[in-house]
């Protein structure tokens, strides 16, 4: 599918890739397409993400912060396990395995493909990637957004400015 | 006022919500990925096969290899680099 996509949001998905194997992830989801949106700098995603106040590096921690508070929710101190047990994130030895997308990921990665079409355009760009993630209020790019206190409104108006 | 993410987190934390929960089982997936990794890691450093290995985490060799084998596209990363 990705042979529609052109410019640097053909790199999103590797850039996505890497993200979630740094985060020993076992699929790519829609945080990890968020951050590959910012990695590719130059994109008029990544440029409406940063107009919003977005930063590659606020994003990534923001993604280690949830990690942390979820862990915290059940009662486990990252540090503690990190300390005890000599272990590092991101880990030092990676799987080669190829992850595969989250299935809220692969949807919107389809829907980018619908959102092009609707707008008559006729390759998908990283701007429609970001659509999509930001109309999915559920959604884990939503709930990151959310941790760094920007509204998918504001990116919204950036993107179209 | 900018929240931290903790502070999102913390108020979003209603125990009556799947979600919470749910995010909280994906973030121990990928504690014990990384726990994994840096056990293997060891064990290869002093030595293991990957049968040793296999036999360790109750799998079968194929399976640890197949993740963690030295071959193009394995990456082993210095410490310390982000």
């Amino acid at each position: 599918m990705f042979e529609r996509f052109v410019g640097e949001a053909r790199r999103v998905a590797a850039y996505a890739q890497e993200e979630a194997a740094d985060l020993a992830s076992e699929s790519i989801g829609q945080e990890h397409l968020l951050l590959g949106l910012l990695r590719a700098r130059s994109s008029p995603a990544a440029a409406a993400l940063g107009r919003a106040g977005v930063t590659i590096d606020e994003a990534r921690r923001a993604v280690d912060q949830l990690f942390e508070a979820s862990l915290e929710s059940i009662g486990i101190s990252l540090d503690e396990v990190l300390e005890r047990s000599g272990a590092e994130l991101p880990p030092t030895i990676v799987s080669r395995a190829r992850l595969p997308f989250s299935p809220a990921a692969k949807r919107t990665l389809e829907q980018a493909l619908d959102t092009a079409r609707a707008r008559g355009d006729r390759h998908i760009g990283t701007e429609h990637v970001l659509l999509v993630l930001l109309e999915d209020e559920r959604g884990d790019a939503a709930r990151l957004l959310a941790a760094l206190d920007v509204e998918p409104a504001a990116v919204r108006r950036a993107l179209e400015s | 006022m900018q929240r931290t993410p903790a502070q999102v987190a913390t108020s979003a934390a209603d125990p009556q919500d799947p979600r919470e929960g749910l995010a909280a089982v994906v973030a121990l997936r990928r504690l014990l990925a990384a726990l994994e990794a840096e056990n293997v890691e060891r064990a290869l450093a002093v030595g293991w096969s990957w049968t040793d290995i296999a036999e360790a985490l109750g799998v079968s060799r194929q399976a640890v290899h197949k993740k963690y084998a030295r071959r193009p596209g394995f990456r082993l990363r210095p410490k310390g680099d982000g």
